[in-house]
């Protein structure tokens, strides 16, 4: 019997098609304009309106709707490529197919069509409950092609939902096998082009309330987990960009060219770690203090800042190393002295000459930077998220009056106080801390860790990171905030308190931090599994080139090895048989090889007969070899060993 | 061909016209020592069918027209009072002949109905105590009208059971139907019709079909046919056991017909149909007919090689 006649007007097909369709889509309308969608379900209805009533939709009216349709989509997205327009076209023309489905071969193709289409969700969402969801869609999907293909329509559903999951099951192997061998690109499978995902973090500039805007946001910048060592929490300056440039209210970020190699400058290995970064739309990258060789894609520049050429517009996850760099034997030149000592001529007049004065009073710059802290100590500076508003000469303000703010007040304070008193100086945006995570062993940094710290050029010394905000003192910390200074910069430790990381407390933070570490290895573990890793775990197995071809070879290995499985099990099926049948199953296959129409049920003298109309020259040989057969299966003969040694030598013959 | 039935068969298809399988199966049903149902409209040639075969073998024929008033008595006999012998003496009922053509059985009420039905199954007749032997060989055609005509009792399905076949006449071709409605009536025809074998020969042939071999094999064929029928959600149960017997029976026949003397799984397929169309209940839900269904599962049921 031939399913691939049988109408889909069986019971059941047409319905489960429809239900199969509507899941496909359904997260996808959440995405795609409200017409599209509007246009999809409509499809869906009508197509379920027809098949009840079973009419027909008139070819002329579907062409005029699909044309309408196609430049209703150009229209719109002003293209038909491009993620939006084209997923948008493939949805529209996926509910036409299967509107106009009347035969066995759209329907297929509907089917087919919903494996590809159904994975588009990944361009929306890389979320867990999506693989779950595309999962239990690929269940239904399958069940479909199993439904169609039986005679019964959809009679029979459990044993095919069984069926299918048995299936499904059956190719996990598989399936796991090809997720760690099939080649990789650098970027995860779903990255595309163009992708305008919005993302929050830290700018490159800096006016006051900035960075204390970042601070009520929880969500996630990136996540590190270190090779072996980890860092203290103290110790942990995420920099991100200096801002050098400053116009009496506005922090900016100075423009440079890329390093083309190493400063050269001795320097001495420290943690080895890995970032998995959120998408935040920038082109800078955080990485731990000091930074050195930047990962692939982005370049190191003067200031030890990272960037990279393209936006971060989707997750992205890098290497790299930290050092202590010994930046004495540097010089710092004319002109970069001139930057970083550049102050706005015509405000903050106040601050200026207090700065100027204070710095006669001290010996060396380095006394004069303690002198700073310890000002900040002892007199009433406080760290607060909601300072007062200052209209103009904002430090001055500042400085004199409020006595209050947020990291970056007390980074562009001091900044300026040392330009003022001619050492050259730089505000460093970036991130502090991070909180632990024990069930996947990582870091969490979030906006909410965002901060803005300086540093000083000390001669003979060079760059040397000041966190003022640390020094100011814990009675005069905002309360809800105290963790946050305490933990600060190891240089001023004697201001703040123990800087442990103190361990995560009660049942909801602790079930928080466990969906992260799901998430977190399904986001950088399954989605994110990239060429990076893939060739990391190649090289631990030695294999240190020629990755790509040993890929190739364990893929070919794998689909032999599925074979050889798989042929195994049909052998052991037909070993079950005895010598006759295993003949007369090797007839059939021969007659079958040469365009006898036989099918399982065809009965022997049946067979005759249809051998004697199709192919009257085979007839000749094929029948000596049916009759011995059939002697032998049907008639009690006490020969049956000649016999079957003539039915191998006739079989043999065709 | 089976030599001996060959010309028998010409015969009868010169007087039913275009209907060579109907007439083999008839044939078959004879041999296998079953009983035929015909279910079709009127005057498609049922009666016809069953005066050839009487003629053609030999054998005594009595028609029984089954009425809705018809009684147990008018169908088997009666013990009537003999005035002269001053006892009861019992008049056998037109059921005493070896081939009874039962004509529109489902107009008669379910009691004359089992009267007959009974004297299919036991080959005997028992009136007031006293039992009968029926002739051998026994061979009923009983015809009936499609159920859902006026005025008719359909069988119920363990009666039913007790048939060999049932099968269709159906409208002859149109070329036929221009022959049989220009040339000289069946009836005329009939009258030609010679007796083409004995009673003696009829029971040999009988007994050679008995014969007929039948491997394990087939035996599983007819298994995995059978528990299809039990395994498909359409009918509301699958074949029984005596089912199973009745199709190997006719399978034997059908192969003896063929020249054979052992059947093949193409006998099955060829008697399976007729044996199992009326032993098959569908489920009120079903959107197929019975025909189209056990054509799907003949050809879903792979036969073991």
């Amino acid at each position: 019997m031939n399913v691939k006649q049988l109408p889909i007007s069986r019971p059941g097909v047409v319905p489960l098609l429809l239900a199969i369709q509507a899941v496909v889509l359904l997260p996808l309308w959440f995405h795609l304009p409200s017409w599209i969608t509007a246009t999809t379900i409509g499809l869906l209805l009508t197509k379920w309106y027809l098949n009840h009533h079973q009419l027909q939709a008139p070819k002329w009216i579907l062409l005029v709707i699909v044309l309408l349709c196609v430049g209703g989509v150009f229209l719109q997205f002003k293209t038909l490529n491009g993620r939006d327009a084209g997923i948008g076209l493939i949805s529209l023309m996926y509910g036409f197919k299967l509107l106009e489905a009347k035969s066995y071969r759209d329907a297929s193709l509907v089917l087919f069509i919903s494996f590809f289409i159904v994975v588009t969700a990944f361009f929306y969402s890389e979320a867990i409950w999506m693989g779950v969801y595309l999962l239990i869609t690929m269940l239904l999907i399958l069940i479909g092609l199993m439904v169609l293909n039986s005679p019964q329509g959809i009679k029979g559903t459990k044993k095919i939902g069984k069926a299918s999951a048995i299936t499904l099951v059956q190719a996990i192997p598989i399936m796991v096998i090809l997720f760690f061998l099939f080649p990789r690109s650098s970027t995860p499978l779903w990255s595309m082009p163009n992708d305008s995902q919005a993302g929050s973090g830290i700018d490159d500039t800096m006016a006051p309330g900035s960075i204390g805007a970042l601070h009520t946001f929880d969500d996630i910048a990136f996540r590190v987990d270190f090779a072996d060592k980890v860092p203290s929490n103290s110790e942990m300056y995420w920099r991100g960009l200096v801002l050098a440039r400053f116009d009496g209210f506005t922090w900016h970020k100075e423009e440079h060219s890329p390093l083309r190699g190493e400063l050269g400058l001795p320097r001495e290995a420290t943690y080895q770690y890995r970032v998995q970064m959120e998408p935040n739309n920038r082109n800078w990258i955080f990485g731990l203090e000091q930074l050195a060789e930047a990962p692939d894609g982005a370049y190191l520049f003067s200031d030890n800042t990272w960037l990279k050429r393209r936006r971060v517009t989707q997750r992205l996850t890098y290497s790299a190393q930290a050092y202590n760099i010994d930046f004495s034997q540097q010089g710092l030149s004319q002109h970069q002295r001139s930057i970083y000592l550049q102050i706005p001529d015509d405000s903050n007049e106040r601050t200026k000459e207090w700065a100027e004065e204070r710095r006669r009073e001290h010996g060396s710059d380095e006394q004069f930077v303690s002198w700073i802290l310890s000002y900040i100590h002892q007199n009433q500076y406080h760290y607060t998220l909601t300072p007062q508003v200052i209209e103009e000469d904002t430090i001055d303000g500042f400085w004199f009056q409020t006595q209050e703010g947020f990291c970056e007040h007390y980074a562009g304070a001091f900044v300026y106080i040392m330009r003022a008193a001619g050492i050259p100086a730089r505000v460093v945006a970036g991130y502090q801390g991070g909180e632990y995570n024990p069930y996947g062993d990582y870091f969490i940094i979030r906006q909410s860790d965002a901060h803005a710290w300086t540093e000083v050029w000390l001669d003979g010394e060079g760059w040397r990171r000041v966190d003022p905000t640390a020094a100011i003192h814990p009675s005069r910390v905002e309360e809800d905030l105290r963790g946050q200074t305490s933990s600060r910069d190891g240089w001023l430790e004697e201001f703040g308190g123990d800087a442990m990381f103190e361990p995560p407390q009660g049942f909801l933070q602790d079930l928080a931090l466990r969906w992260d570490a799901i998430q977190n290895f399904w986001s950088d573990t399954v989605m994110g599994y990239s060429k990076d890793m893939q060739f990391g775990w190649l090289r631990q197995l030695g294999i240190e080139k020629n990755q790509y071809r040993y890929l190739g070879y364990g893929l070919l290995v794998t689909v032999l090895l599925a074979g050889l499985i798989f042929g195994y099990w049909v052998l052991r099926a037909t070993q079950k048989l005895d010598p006759v049948a295993k003949q007369y199953i090797k007839l059939l296959t021969r007659l079958k090889k040469k365009g006898v129409p036989c099918e399982p049920s065809t009965g022997p003298k049946e067979l005759l007969k249809i051998t004697r109309r199709t192919s009257p020259k085979l007839y000749a040989r094929v029948a000596p070899a049916i009759k011995t057969y059939t002697s032998l299966r049907y008639r009690n003969k006490s020969d049956s060993k000649d016999l079957l040694q003539r039915l191998k030598r006739q079989v043999a013959q065709v | 061909m089976n030599s001996s039935i060959l010309p028998v068969l010409e015969q009868l298809n010169k007087v039913v016209l275009g209907k060579p399988l109907q007439v083999k199966l008839t044939v078959v049903c004879l041999l296998a020592r079953g009983h035929l149902l015909i279910e079709d409209l009127p005057g498609m040639g049922k009666t016809t069918l069953g005066q050839a075969m009487a003629k053609v073998f030999g054998l005594d024929f009595q028609r029984i027209q089954f009425t809705s008033d018809i009684l147990p008595a008018d169908i088997v006999g009666a013990n009537i009072f003999d005035r002269e012998k001053s006892a009861f003496e019992f008049h056998p009922g037109p059921v005493f002949s070896q081939l009874v053509l039962a004509d529109e059985i489902n107009r008669a009420t379910p009691k004359a109905q089992s009267a007959l039905l009974e004297a299919m199954e036991e080959k005997q007749v028992t009136v007031e105590g006293q039992t009968y032997p029926l002739p051998t060989p026994f061979f009923v055609i009983a015809t009936q009208n499609p159920t859902h005509q006026i005025g008719t009792y359909p069988l119920p399905e363990s009666q039913l059971d007790r048939f060999l076949f049932k099968i269709n006449l159906g409208y002859p071709d149109p070329e036929l139907e221009k022959v049989l409605l220009k040339g000289e009536s069946g009836r005329t025809r009939m009258v030609k019709l010679e007796p083409m074998l004995d009673l003696d020969t009829l029971l040999e042939l009988q007994r050679k079909v008995d014969k007929v071999t039948v491997t394990e094999h087939l035996l599983q064929y007819v298994m995995e046919l059978i528990q299809a029928t039990r395994r498909s959600p359409d009918f509301a149960h699958g074949l029984s056991p005596r089912a199973g017997l009745s199709i190997i029976s006719a399978a034997k026949a059908w192969a003896f017909v063929d020249g054979r003397d052992y059947v093949l799984p193409d006998d099955i397929q060829q008697v399976f149909v007729a044996s199992a169309r009326h032993r098959l209940q569908l489920v009120k839900t079903s959107s197929s007919s019975t025909l189209e269904l056990i054509e799907e599962l003949m050809k879903t049921t792979p036969v073991p090689a």
